[in-house]
Order: C-alpha cells, then sequence, then structure tokens
C-alpha cells in the first residue's frame, strides 16, 4: 500500500482520552457525538441514507422503503423531491398483447422490465402522448375521452371533451410546464372536405390545465394535404406530419406543419416545413426543447419499402442529420415495417419495429446506440403486433 | 508511560511555532495506530484540516477514534490519488474491487466522519450499485437494520411496490 505511510508506535486507550481532554476543543465534543451516531451497530443517519437513495434507480428506492419504517418515512420524502434524484433516463411502456393496453415498462438505468398498469386506458391503439413525467391518453373512437395521469403514481384527471367535429385523422400531442406542472394538450383534427378529393379540413384544438378548458379551435383547410396521427408541442410550438393527398405529386410525401401556440391570440397561420428526404414514416419527439424526427428512409426506385432509419433535429426551419442507423442494428429487428414506432425524451430515443418485441435505444449525448434488455415477452402469431411510448418516470407530478 | 508520551508529543507540538508545510500530520487510528501524512492529505478531510486551523497549526496528532487502522490507509491511498489527480475510472474500479462489503460500509462512514466528499460521493455509489438489484431482507442484514413493520403492513406495502420487485438478485449471491 502507500509508501509515504509509516506507524510509529501503539498508544494505550488511556493515552488517548487524555489527549481529546487536554486539547478541550470543539471538535472533541463533536467526535463523541458522532461517535454515538455511527456506532458499530452502523445505523445510518439520515443525510447518509439519502446519499445512497440518491444513487440509486427508481424502482430500488421504492423497495428500499420497504426496509423499516425510518427508511419509508426518508425514502418517501426523497421520491417526492426530485431535486434529490439523480437524472433518470426515460422509460419505455411496451404494450404487449395487441388488444388489452397491458404491457411492461423498460427502465434503462437498470437495464430492467416491470410489469406496470396503466390507468384509464382502454386499448393499445388510443392516442397517447407525454411530457415530463405525465402521460395523455385518448380514444381511438370518438377521438373525446381525454386521460391525463401519471403512470408511476397512477395518479388520474378526465379532461372535458373537446368540442367540435368528428375526424377521419386525430393526433394528440401534450407539454408540460416544468415549473408550474401546468399543462397544455392540443389535438390535431383532420377531414376531408365532402366531395373534394384533395381538401381537407383541419382543426387543432387546445386545452390549457389552469383554465380547465378548450379554446376556440383554429381551422384551416388544407389543400393537397391531409394531417395524421404525429405530433409534438415544442417551444412552444405545435408541429404535426402532414401527407400528400392528391393533386400535383411533391418532391417528398410527407411534410412538417409548425404552429405557434404560445401567443393564439395572433393570427398565427400554420407554416409548412419540407422533409429532407422521402420518408416512409416518421416520428416526432421534443428532446430537451429540440424538435427531433425520426424517419423511415424510402428506397430510392421504391420509396414505400423502407431500407434504413436516420434521425435529424430542426435548427430554425432547417433539419440536421445526427446520425443513421447502423446496417447491423436495422437488420436486428428481423422484419422491419415500413411505419414503427419511436419516441424519446432528453438524450434518449427509443425504436422500435411493429413487428417484434424487440426495442432499440440510441443515446443523442454519446451517440451510442444499445438494444435494450429483452422484453419478457415473445411474439405469439404472425400478427401480433407491439407498440409502445418513452415517459418519464417522476413522481413529485400529478395532473 | 501514558503521560510521558503525551508531554513529549505536546511539546512537540507546541514547537512546531511556525506551522511550515513540511510539518507531517500524525493521524491517529481507533486502535491507536499513528498514520504519518502530509498537509495536502490531512486538507482532504476537511474534519482533520478545521481541526489543525482551530489550532493554528500547533497541533498534528489528530486521534480518529471512529476509524481502524484497517480502514485508515484506504482512506489515504484514495486522498492521495485525489491530490495527484489521478481518480480515474480504472483507479476506482480497482480499489472498490479490493474491498468487500463490510469494508465498504466501514469506509462510507470513515468519509462522512472525515468530510472526504469525493469519497463519499464515490462510496454512496458504490453501494447504491450493490444494494440496487438487492432484496429487501439482504439490505436489512447489510446495514443491520430491524424490520419495525407489522407482518400486515409490510405485506400491504408489498403489495403496493410489488413491480418493483421483479427480477431482484437472490440472496445467496456475492455475500461477503
Amino acid at each position: 500500500m502507500a509508501g509515504e505511510i509509516a506507524w510509529i508506535s501503539h498508544y494505550d486507550d488511556d493515552y488517548l482520552q487524555k489527549k481529546t481532554e487536554d486539547f478541550d476543543l470543539d471538535l472533541s465534543e463533536e467526535v463523541d457525538k458522532e461517535a454515538s451516531a455511527v456506532s458499530v451497530d452502523v445505523i445510518l443517519p439520515d443525510d447518509l441514507l439519502e446519499r445512497i437513495l440518491s444513487y440509486l434507480p427508481l424502482a430500488s428506492i421504492f423497495r428500499a422503503s420497504c426496509v423499516c419504517k425510518r427508511w419509508n418515512t426518508t425514502a418517501e420524502r426523497f421520491l417526492w423531491n426530485p431535486s434529490h434524484l439523480l437524472p433518470q433516463k426515460p422509460w419505455y411502456f411496451m404494450f404487449t398483447s395487441s388488444d388489452e393496453p397491458t404491457g411492461h415498462a423498460y427502465d434503462p438505468n437498470l437495464r430492467k422490465w416491470y410489469c406496470i398498469e396503466l390507468p384509464f386506458i382502454g386499448t393499445s391503439n388510443w392516442f397517447i402522448s407525454s411530457s415530463y413525467g405525465l402521460v395523455c391518453f385518448m380514444d381511438n373512437d370518438s377521438r373525446t375521452e381525454l386521460c391525463m395521469c401519471n403512470p408511476i403514481t397512477k395518479s388520474c384527471r378526465k379532461l372535458l371533451r373537446p368540442p367540435g367535429m368528428s375526424s377521419d385523422y386525430g393526433a394528440l400531442a401534450i407539454s408540460v410546464d416544468k415549473e408550474s406542472h401546468g399543462y397544455i394538450v392540443a389535438i390535431v383534427k383532420s377531414k376531408q372536405v365532402p366531395e373534394n378529393f384533395f381538401q381537407w379540413d383541419i382543426s387543432i384544438h387546445l386545452y390549457n390545465s389552469k383554465e380547465e378548458a378548450w379554446a376556440m379551435p383554429l381551422t384551416e383547410v388544407l389543400t393537397g394535404w391531409r394531417g395524421g396521427d404525429e405530433s409534438v408541442i415544442c417551444n412552444g410550438v405545435l408541429y404535426f406530419v402532414v401527407y400528400y393527398a392528391g393533386g400535383v405529386l411533391p418532391e417528398n410525401r410527407h411534410a412538417l406543419v409548425a404552429y405557434n401556440i404560445s401567443n393564439r391570440f395572433s393570427q398565427a397561420s400554420l407554416s409548412f416545413i419540407p422533409i429532407p428526404c422521402s420518408l416512409t414514416c416518421a416520428r416526432l419527439m421534443n428532446m430537451k426543447d429540440k424538435l427531433v424526427m425520426v424517419g423511415g428512409i424510402g428506397k430510392h426506385d421504391q420509396p414505400d419499402i423502407i431500407k434504413g432509419i436516420g434521425i435529424w433535429v430542426l435548427h430554425d426551419r432547417k433539419w440536421e442529420e445526427i446520425v443513421r442507423m447502423p446496417h447491423k442494428y436495422f437488420q436486428g429487428f428481423g422484419e422491419f415495417d415500413d411505419v414503427f414506432a419511436s419516441s424519446g425524451v432528453d438524450d434518449l430515443i427509443y425504436i422500435q419495429s411493429y413487428g417484434s418485441p424487440a426495442l432499440l435505444t440510441f443515446d443523442t449525448n454519446i451517440k451510442q446506440w444499445k438494444w435494450s434488455q429483452k422484453c419478457p415477452v415473445a411474439k405469439r402469431f404472425p400478427l401480433h403486433l407491439f407498440t409502445g411510448f418513452c415517459f418519464e418516470p417522476r413522481l413529485e407530478i400529478s395532473p | 508511560m501514558a503521560e510521558e508520551v503525551s508531554s513529549q508529543m505536546n511539546s512537540l507540538s507546541i514547537s512546531e511555532t511556525n506551522p511550515s508545510s513540511s510539518a507531517t500530520i500524525s493521524l491517529v487510528s481507533g486502535d491507536d495506530i499513528v498514520f504519518k501524512v502530509e498537509p495536502t492529505i490531512a486538507k482532504e478531510m476537511e474534519t482533520v484540516q478545521s481541526f489543525i486551523d482551530e489550532t493554528d497549526g500547533k497541533i498534528t496528532t489528530i486521534p480518529l477514534p471512529n476509524i481502524s487502522s484497517h480502514d485508515l490507509p484506504y482512506v489515504i491511498e484514495y486522498c492521495e490519488k485525489s491530490i495527484a489527480g489521478k481518480i480515474t475510472k480504472e483507479f476506482e474500479a480497482e480499489f472498490v474491487k479490493k474491498l468487500n462489503n463490510e469494508e465498504v460500509k466501514e469506509l462510507f462512514l470513515a468519509a462522512n466522519y472525515l468530510n472526504i466528499k469525493k469519497l463519499l460521493d464515490f462510496l454512496s455509489q458504490v453501494i447504491a450499485d450493490r444494494i440496487a438489484n438487492k432484496s429487501v431482507e439482504y439490505v436489512r442484514r447489510y446495514f443491520g437494520i430491524e424490520n419495525d413493520f407489522t407482518p400486515e403492513e409490510e405485506a400491504k406495502l408489498r403489495e403496493e411496490l410489488a413491480w418493483t420487485f421483479t427480477g431482484v438478485d437472490p440472496d445467496d449471491e456475492d455475500e461477503n
């Protein structure tokens, strides 16, 4: 061991005792106090317990609350104050049944799957959007049943039904304010203008938790484009993907529409943002207030057939490619459909093929691709479909 | 005999009128072994440094009744590396490999007592890693904690938190 350290001699207990008395320093008192606090029984004082808890993943902190009453109180206090916790990577909930809204949640911190139940949701094909620990569900039939919930604490709040028309397509997006915990829910509805093949009525419905009410919807008519089911709110702007609906064939069959929702009293209109290349499918996500798009890249001669996956970030209406999925990962999914599931928060993007429970993550910070731990569910029949969504595990927030 | 040593030590300390940086500090472990360290090492240990500061550097022998002669060298080793700016992931991995669970726990308490923030943070992480996937019973044994829940209370709690019990390591694995 360290060479500089040398022991000089043994002193007996009396000496040590005497010495501390002689010095008569404040510290000697402290020493005694500390000595009894951290006795040989090793009873952890609260501050040390909190220190250890702060390095544990969420599920382990929950389990620690079963150790004894004192740990229970400390862990509870701890869990509800996020400033103590290490930043937890976002989780991914994977539906493992095609109809029932049941499934498993993946914690990338511990690389483990948990069997958790989601409140309120009826089937796995409901609309889902998440932001800062809250998840919003909307039914896929009437598109009027909405519920905000925290999937960890299971606290739930049903929202007022949005007014307005029925629709052919709908997209759901939410945005939670980190400080006030207030939220905005946005629904983009899209309905074909009767007896017109190229025109679509678009209506944007906004719900604000402060007013607990839906605002007057914004309506527009799109020519040659229709809305779909993909949208996200990022920095006060609602983005949604629109699809070619006939007429003059544009360069790409997808485009992005941006609508500034932070000043909705101004007559701000929708603005189009072209998409960087021909895609089979586009997924939008808010990564630390940057708009990120994961897209399936189509074959040159057959744009419907997916040949790879790219990730882009939007800077000031210009797309910058972050990365392309290396071929070995793309092949690792087995068969990859032209449409797929992808969502992300902070630095972590999840990508999942509908056809299998394989789940791939990309860390935008360290530029690393990584397979998740294998989901404890296997594909049971050829049409067994898998999907899922990403959410942040947070206890301190409730709708 | 003890008296003699004591007065000797005192006179030695007092003669140190000008606390030069070259004066070594003697750390006395709980089982009375003296470890001589450079003052820069003592600086890493906030508790020791404040002791020295309060006496204007006159006292250079510091009793550490809570720390055994078994643990102190590890603490000193870590502080030395820290001063040299050589706390790397590799060093930490090697360092912790040598330690069994009991030693990690003792060092953790020592780091807390000496107020060495870096070591404390590092060991918190080590302990967290070692218990993250363990059962409640394992954690109780590890920290010597008595379960004060009634069986009903515990059962209720475990039922509520059932999802967090997925895939917990079996208990007989890598205990000391």
